[in-house]
């Protein structure tokens, strides 16, 4: 368990410091691979049936069909790649080592002796997913930190609870596949409304 | 019981356009003119009554009905009103007053109804005069015989008979007063005898009408003035039951004729009002009836 | 008929108006057979409630329809009493009359999401049921927001015009706030029962401030609803924007809702309270009536009319009910019965000739394709029958005797005349006559706002082409309309049968009494209490209008056949026009002279001072009023919040990683919050 956590952290810290789209994308696939390995692990543990549905559920739909999504995009923003970033690739590393030092502060505070390790480590990935959606000015960049946000709290659930009951799991994945897909609809609007995916330009829009 | 409450209508309304050509009369003695005899309404009446009509080429069925229907809630009021004994017990003050509702809220209508500018401003004057008279009707009797615990005029009058002359029924009479000059659209409210557009309340809304359709819209215009004549006589200035007693009877005719005169004298001494002055004439109406029921 | 023919009954008139829903959509391709369909099931569906109601309400008893166990909620009852089922009747009259009404008038609305409206209607009339049905706090909340719902999708179905959507806007945003304080109302009362269930709620033991706070949560809950002035801003634009057979059942059913929900919390739940909850329910009844009758009698768009005359109604019934409510603290019990039963009769009566009115307004409306009385003119002649159901609705609800407004009006001016007996001292006299003279002002102003309507729309000649060319509406939206005009008449001939049955809805509540209450006799309707009695017969007077009737008749006939001879009308010897006809706006002219310190009325005028004088110049006028109420208190809580908005609109900087950093900074100070020690 602790190898598929660090493999976790070990994707989240990259992604701080990549600037190519279809890199992270990959990236992506590779934790999201991570926790399906994850849930099939702790299935192995509780004998639960659902938790390889889960599994199977991660791997179809968060290392393919969201990344195959995310590739057309890509694909279709051709050199569209991070220029300006909010926060320079080091400085958003250092960000994120002080989110990991955070969550274990949190941890350790809140539920002492409990996993501390996973624990901590779902949820420094969440909140490595939230620093990159602030981070990033690229519109699929933060979709990446959207679903990288969905793995820790995956794993948060899994790491507490031996796996949430599977009609909650389905509810997440849907939610995150709507979210994608509202987000692919809303980059494409982007490309052809701005000539860019810089979300900074949203800020026009304000009343 | 029914053939009394028959014979009651019968006589109230043919009794009521005595009454108007009595005022017509004293108007005239007041003036110092000689005037047509107090028997004038009737010769009118008949003669309408032969009469071809003129209608309104606009008009439509409501024209026609109206005058029916106003005459027919006239007989009502009159079959209602606890004229010959109190025994019934059916004529019901908030019904007299809806009756009475009924016949304006038609006659307003067939104001509208032709299409003519001065019958539309009656038709907008009429309902508005309800607006002031209807509250300040309700509430002059209320005020005073409502301390019996009924709407029920027989059982209200007696009521009054037993307290007349008190303070609070004397203070309520002059809000009667100011109630029945309005309802019988008399000067300084309205002026029944002119034809001047201005000044029309009542007469504007008949101003399309002829001939019998003129005839019976008159005489239950009559009806009304004598019932609330006959009220006002009851409540305010009671006779008892007229019992077929002639002395009780001839009594009753006389303060008929009297409030008839009283009626007449402040016509002729008095100028009509503007229209938007007439709030301030039914308040004070309606706080001489205030005062009546704190007094109570 | 015992119960279980009756839940039965029940469940097949839920079929039937599901069904109904379903073949719209089934058949959502051809819109004329979804509209006979689906419009023809829900009038069937009505059918089926008018009979259950009736039986319950003959009956007497109360009826279980269905009961079940939900998780947490505890026992969730379907539960129709003679309170519900009283209220039941008024919707499967209304609802039957407006569907058959549907299938005429939205023949005219054919297009690709024509199935909509269908299937919303029959939802519409079903989430009605489930409120009246209802006996549980949860269930009850649900019914009552999916028919918020369903009625606010109604509204906003024409949605191409910018009004209609604001209309609804506004009419969403009152009454969630007013379910808000339903919510906060049913908490209170389930905390102390210790269930969601009505029958737990039933004298439920609580303190008296707590009494106090859920009377007033109810009333500003149920009162938005009923749209009582300063809560009514949603109404007057919410009721016109709907379709016409939909505002019918807003104005005539949903409002009614609020009544039958005071009804059970003000009877049932809470019992009898101290004298200042219904002293302060006829404050504000008596403010509903008056204003709204001014509102509508200024109006001169034809259905917002009729939405502000219903406040003027619900005004009367909230007479009904504070007088009720003062009697019963007064320990008057059939006082209190006679009061309650104004109250619920006058529901009734409006309910059936708000419909009526609506339904003739629409067919106006959709005859002529105006709304503007000024507009209007002529059409009795062009739609006779039309005209016909609106000239009896219009007797109706200026209470006019001999039709049902009538009888209603008169109930309450009873109750209001026996008010002072529980009130105590001069002011309570002083106050019930205060009371007593803006009733029956309210009532000559009703008449005069319908004689205009009526004067305006349908007499005299036309003042539009629009109006000059319309045609009678077809059958099936005449036929529901002269329906509920001969309800109006029934009503208003034959109140006995009715009353009797509000009496024994009332019968089982504390502090009311109602028997013998109505007693007929060969001479009529009488009612008796202690020291308070009160007669009218009805059969009476009818008899003598048409005895009187029939006596001018005679005269008119006496000397000799009539001769009728037409011509045109005088107009100082010039040819009329229709410009010379009255208008609406100078119709109401003195009224708004008289009441312009409450109207606030503006008026404008502008002359065209360039040509002639004496041939004639070019006037242009125009003439408004100001809502009190709304600058009052609504533009102030407004300014309020758009001041509150732009202070707040500083944290919308419009950038997506500010939003994220937002997220993340109330993520880690929620976790460092719950972990605290």
């Amino acid at each position: 368990m602790n190898v598929l956590t660090v493999l976790l952290l070990f994707t989240a810290f990259l992604i701080t410091r990549v600037s190519n789209l279809r890199l992270a994308i990959q990236i992506l696939i590779v934790q999201s691979l991570g926790v399906a390995v994850a849930c099939v692990w702790s299935g192995l543990g509780s004998e639960l049936m659902h938790t390889y549905i889960a599994a199977m559920l991660t791997v179809v739909i968060k290392a393919g069909m969201i990344p195959y999504a995310l590739f057309r995009v890509a694909a279709r923003l051709r050199n569209e790649t991070e220029n300006k970033p909010i926060l320079s690739p080091n400085q958003t590393s250092l960000a994120a080592a002080l989110l990991l030092a955070v969550a274990y502060g949190l941890v350790d505070q809140a539920l002492p002796g409990l996993g501390r390790d996973a624990l901590a480590g779902a949820l420094s990935g969440f909140l490595i997913g939230l620093l990159i959606m602030i981070t990033r000015r690229q519109a699929v960049l933060q979709i990446v930190g959207l679903i990288m946000m969905e793995n820790g709290i995956y794993l948060l659930g899994l790491s507490m609870t031996r796996g949430l009951p599977l009609i909650i799991e389905l509810g997440v994945f849907f939610d995150v596949m709507v979210a994608v897909i509202v987000l692919g609809i809303l980059t494409f609007r982007l490309k052809l409304s701005f000539m860019t995916t810089d979300t900074t330009v949203l800020q026009k829009l304000k009343g | 019981m029914a053939l009394e409450m028959l014979v009651q209508a019968v006589g109230i309304t043919l009794l009521a356009p005595l009454l108007q050509g009595f005022i017509q009369w004293c108007k005239a003695r007041l003036q110092n003119r000689r005037g047509p005899s107090p028997l004038q309404p009737y010769r009118n009446l008949f003669k309408l009554l032969a009469k071809d009509m003129v209608v309104a080429g606009t008009a439509s069925w409501i024209s026609f009905v109206t005058p029916f229907v106003c005459f027919g809630a006239a007989i009502a009021v009159a079959a209602l009103l606890p004229v010959v004994s109190s025994g019934w017990g059916v004529s019901d003050l908030f019904l007299i007053v809806y009756l009475f509702g009924l016949s304006r809220f038609l006659l307003a209508l067939a104001g509208l109804d032709s299409g003519n500018s001065f019958a539309g401003m009656g038709s907008s004057r009429e309902m508005y005069l309800a607006v002031l008279v209807e509250p300040a009707f309700l509430l002059a009797i209320v005020a005073t015989a409502g301390a019996v615990g009924t709407t029920e005029l027989g059982r209200m009058v007696q009521h009054a008979t037993a307290h007349s002359f008190t303070l609070p029924y004397v203070l309520a009479a002059g809000a009667f007063f100011i109630v029945v000059i309005a309802e019988c659209g008399r000067i300084p409210v309205d002026n029944p005898d002119t034809h001047l557009e201005l000044t029309m309340f009542q007469e504007a809304t008949l101003i399309e009408y002829s001939g019998r359709q003129l005839a019976l819209l008159l005489w239950s215009v009559y009806v009304r003035q004598l019932a609330m004549v006959v009220l006002f006589v009851e409540l305010f200035f009671p006779w008892h039951w007229f019992d077929l007693i002639p002395s009780l009877f001839v009594w009753g005719m006389l303060k008929i004729f009297l409030v008839g005169f009283l009626l007449a004298l402040t016509e002729t001494s008095t100028a009509k009002m503007r229209l938007f002055r007439l709030p301030n004439f039914l308040a004070a109406s309606g706080l001489l009836a205030l005062l009546a029921l704190v007094a109570r | 008929m015992n119960d279980l023919e009756l839940d039965r009954l029940f469940f097949q008139m839920v079929i039937i108006f599901l069904t109904g829903c379903m073949s719209a959509v089934a058949l959502w391709k051809s819109p004329r057979l979804a509209n006979c369909v689906s419009h023809g099931l829900a009038a069937g569906g009505c059918a089926l409630m008018f009979y259950l109601a009736g039986t319950v309400l003959a009956g007497g008893e109360a009826v279980l329809i269905f009961i079940g166990r939900w998780l947490h909620a505890g026992e969730v009852a379907l539960r129709i009493d003679p309170l519900a089922a009283f209220f039941l009747l008024l919707l499967s009259v209304v609802g039957g009359a407006a569907s058959i009404y549907a299938i005429g008038y939205t023949a005219d609305h054919y297009s690709r999401r024509y199935a909509i409206l269908p299937v919303l209607f029959n939802l519409f009339l079903l989430s009605t049921v489930f409120v009246f049905a209802s006996s549980h706090a949860g269930a009850f909340l649900i019914a009552w927001e999916l028919m918020t719902l369903t009625s606010l999708l109604l509204v906003v179905y024409e949605h191409e015009h910018a009004a209609n959507v604001r209309a609804g806007f506004i009419y969403v945003v009152m009454t969630y706030t007013g379910t808000a304080f339903l919510m906060a109302g049913f908490f209170i009362m389930a905390a102390a029962a210790g269930d969601l269930s009505f029958e737990k709620f039933i004298a439920v033991s609580l303190t008296q401030p707590q009494r106090d706070l859920v009377f007033l949560l109810a009333f500003i809950g149920f009162g938005t609803k009923a749209g009582i002035i300063p809560l009514h801003v949603w109404l007057p634009k919410a009721h016109p924007a709907a379709p016409s057979h939909v505002s019918a059942i807003l104005s005539g059913v949903m409002l009614k809702t609020a009544i039958y929900g005071m009804a059970r919390f003000y009877l049932e739940f809470l019992g009898v309270g101290p004298t200042w909850w219904g002293v302060m329910v006829i404050g504000f009844g008596i403010v509903s009536a008056l204003l709204g009758v001014l509102y509508a009698l200024m109006e001169t768009d034809i259905k917002r009319l009729l939405a502000y005359s219903s406040l003027e109604n619900l005004g009367v019934v909230l007479l009904g009910v504070g007088a009720g409510m003062v009697f019963s603290s007064a320990g008057k019990p059939l006082l209190a019965g006679l009061a309650w039963a104004a109250a619920l009769f006058h529901a009734f009566n409006h309910g059936i000739f708000k419909a009526l009115l609506f339904l003739a307004a629409g067919a106006v409306v959709q005859a002529t394709g105006t709304r503007d009385l000024e507009a209007l003119g002529g059409l009795i002649r062009r739609m006779p029958y039309t005209a016909a159901a609106f000239f009896v609705g219009a007797l109706a609800i200026s209470s006019l005797p001999p039709l049902n407004g009538f009888i209603s009006e008169w109930l309450t001016l009873q109750s209001l005349f026996f008010l002072p007996q529980a009130l105590t001292g001069v002011s309570g006299k002083i106050a019930g006559a205060l009371l007593f003279i803006a009733l029956a002002m309210t009532a000559a102003l009703v008449a005069a706002c319908f004689v205009k309507v009526f004067g305006i729309a349908f007499l005299a000649r036309a003042r539009s082409r629009k109006a000059e060319t319309a045609k009678e509406a077809p059958f099936t939206m005449t036929l529901p309309m002269l329906g509920l005009a001969g309800a109006c008449l029934y009503f208003g001939l034959q109140p006995h049968s009715m009353l009797q049955a509000i009496s024994r809805v009332l019968q089982p509540y504390i502090g009311i009494d109602t028997r013998g209450l109505f007693e007929v006799d060969r001479i009529g309707l009488m009612i008796q209490a202690n020291h308070a009695e009160g007669v009218l017969s009805v059969t009476l007077l009818a008899g003598l209008l048409l005895i009187g009737c029939l006596a001018a008749a005679g005269l008119y006939y006496l000397r000799g056949k009539a001769v009728r001879v037409t011509a045109p009308i005088w107009a100082c010897g010039r040819a009329a026009t229709p410009r010379n006809q009255y208008s609406a706006t100078g119709f109401s002219g003195p009224v708004r002279w008289s009441f312009r310190y409450v109207l606030r009325s503006q008026r404008q005028r502008i002359v065209d001072e360039n040509e002639n004088i004496y041939v004639g110049r070019k006037l242009a006028y125009h003439q408004s009023i100001r809502y009190i109420v709304d600058e009052a208190i609504y533009y102030p809580v407004q300014r309020w919040i758009l001041r509150q908005a732009r202070f707040m609109k500083r944290l919308q900087a419009g950038s997506v990683q500010l939003y994220v950093g937002y997220v993340l900074v109330v993520t880690i100070v929620v976790l460092a919050w719950s972990g605290r020690k």
